[in-house]
């Protein structure tokens, strides 16, 4: 040990060159290990929506709910691989191209998220080629399996499991990618033409997620015995309320690790933390909004809920994505009174979508993540207008966010729509009936997965607020089917 | 004895087609098909075993009745004489 500290102390002082390619290597490892990290952090929010999900289903379909969420990650990733990423890549101007240049685009990057490129194996040759890329491509598939979480929620207890691989394939490798390569780059078309602005993906993952899933609802339909003969809705019991709710706490935590993602440092590139579109911000501002967008929409959701725990907390997850938007820019108290108001229409617009349009969202993901997520664009257009996006500089506008807004709402809907009502019409979209009231873990697996808890009678609460066997009202139900998958609003 | 093995000739050979020496290599183009069929064959499998299974589970549901509405009571009998 002595000799090699000998060793060490003869060696000759470093030139200013070999320290300033030290710099760059520490430079880069940092922000590969950093990377690294927000993935390991948003694995959590996964977790969390299998419990939070899982949780919220009726005992018989506990396990069918969770497997949706795991098996997402099979069907999302290699999809992710093999075209999506290279969406992300190679579309920032449009598609079909729209000639339009984009000076901001990292030169290169098109050829490098190829799955045959350089970019997408371990190639010790270039640090931006064989260890960048790979932590960026990883950080965006987790958003994209965030999305397909997302929609998972508002279908369970009758979307047939594969349907839901194949639709979480479209809107997590398709739709919101091509969503962050027009909106979400430093070179996507409305960015460098609109200063569109969307730092935390409010609209581009959450918003997008909920338009897309609004459009599979249409299709899919209500619950059997959701509503009653008069379109009043009933309430389904979940059948692990301390499931979902420990859930939610862990999609927040992992939500530490989502915000951490948006962001990039490399500090001999620039002077510091950025954004997606390279403009400047902080890691504790963006930590400070989220923390208090938290606080505010807890709070919103209480009271719209009049102290409804599923609520409550789910509040709090609609006051932060209203908030994430703005979030490199917003000071702390003005993110408080917007994840307030965030909180409360997420429970309004939930309740106007159960009731008013009687359209069956299991989790109200719609309200909290579609709404809120083109909420959240919609303030920065107010509260943000003029702050400089991009490279170039191009100011945000209220026009600019709602050219983003104009451009999702489509990308997103329609694909759910359209791929939902085709598979409605090979049958492919829901399960049987008879299989929606016996349990979709018996069809699928065979067995309940609570063998040392005794079953008890299923139970149902109705819109007089009575709690009643959920038996009779369900048969009834089923029979006023025919025995045939139904969207009828009364099934 | 190892190094005496026939595959030590070709092993260069086979790791440079399947591993990641070389971007943009014939080996990383038939390594991104073979997973583009796994990929789309699993989506097939997902729907085909599912179809399978369910369409099973609910005829036998159907054919056990377990769901029908209960036949009506038949009136009772009219009392003995």
């Amino acid at each position: 040990m002595l000799s090699s500290l000998f060793s060490l102390l003869a060696q000759e002082a470093p030139t200013i060159e070999e320290l300033k390619k030290q710099i760059d290597l520490d430079s880069l490892v940092l922000l590969e290990v950093f990377y690294y990290f927000t993935v390991v952090i948003m694995w959590l929010i996964h977790v969390g929506f299998m419990a939070y999900e899982a949780g919220v289903s009726r005992r018989k379909n506990f396990m069918s709910t969770a497997m949706k969420n795991i098996l997402t990650i099979a069907v999302v990733t290699p999809t992710f691989y093999y075209f999506g990423w290279y969406i992300y890549g190679c579309m920032e101007e449009g598609w079909p191209k729209s000639g339009h240049d984009s000076p901001d685009a990292v030169p290169g990057f098109c050829g490098l998220t190829a799955p045959w490129g350089s970019g997408m194996g371990p190639n010790m040759e270039s640090n931006l080629t064989g260890h960048l890329s790979l932590v960026f491509f990883l950080a965006f598939l987790l958003f994209s399996w965030t999305t397909a979480s997302i929609m998972s929620g508002a279908l369970i207890e009758r979307v047939r499991l594969s349907a839901f691989l194949l639709l979480g394939t479209v809107l997590g490798s398709v739709v919101w990618i091509m969503d962050a390569a027009w909106g979400w780059s430093g070179g996507g078309w409305l960015t460098t033409r609109y200063g569109f602005h969307d730092s935390i993906a409010s609209l581009v993952v959450h918003g997008v997620a909920g338009a897309f899933t609004l459009g599979v609802l249409l299709n899919l339909g209500p619950r059997v015995g959701k509503y009653d003969v008069l379109g009043r809705a009933r309430s389904f019991r979940p059948h692990n309320t301390h499931m979902t709710l420990m859930g939610l706490m862990l999609i927040f935590t992992g939500f530490y690790g989502f915000y951490a993602a948006c962001l990039f440092i490399q500090s001999t590139v620039f002077p510091g933390w950025v954004n997606i579109y390279f403009s400047p911000t902080t890691l504790g501002a963006i930590a400070m909004c989220i923390t208090v967008g938290f606080a505010g929409g807890f709070t919103g959701g209480w009271f719209a809920s009049k102290g409804d725990p599923f609520w409550t907390l789910s509040g709090g997850l609609a006051g932060v994505i209203s908030v994430s938007a703005g979030a490199d820019v917003y000071h702390p108290s003005l993110a408080y009174l917007l994840s307030f108001s965030g909180g409360l229409l997420a429970v309004w617009v939930g309740n106007y979508i159960e009731r008013s349009l009687r359209i069956d969202d299991a989790v109200g993901a719609v309200a909290v993540h579609g709404f809120c997520g083109f909420y959240g664009v919609f303030l920065v257009g107010i509260f943000a207008g003029g702050y400089p996006t991009g490279i170039n500089n191009i100011p945000v506008s209220f026009g600019g966010q709602l050219m983003g807004m104009l451009a999702f709402l489509p990308l997103a809907f329609l694909p759910g729509y359209i791929l939902s009502w085709i598979l409605k019409k090979l049958n492919l979209l829901r399960v049987p009936p008879e299989v929606e009231l016996e349990g979709l873990d018996l069809a699928e697996f065979g067995r309940d997965f609570y063998p040392e808890f005794e079953r008890v009678p299923e139970v149902i609460l109705t819109p007089d607020g009575d709690e009643v066997d959920a038996a009779g009202v369900l048969l009834d139900a089923y029979r006023s089917t025919n025995g045939k998958p139904t969207t009828r609003v009364e099934a | 004895m190892w190094n005496s093995f026939p595959y030590d000739e070709w092993s260069e050979t086979v790791t440079d087609f399947w591993t990641f020496g070389g971007a943009n290599s014939t080996g990383t183009y038939v390594m991104t098909v073979l997973g583009c069929i796994l990929m789309v064959g699993s989506l097939i499998g997902f729907v085909w075993l599912e179809k399978q299974k369910l369409d099973r589970q609910a005829e036998t549901l159907r054919a056990a009745g377990a769901f029908d509405a209960p036949a009506p009571l038949s009136p009772p009998p009219p009392p003995a004489a």
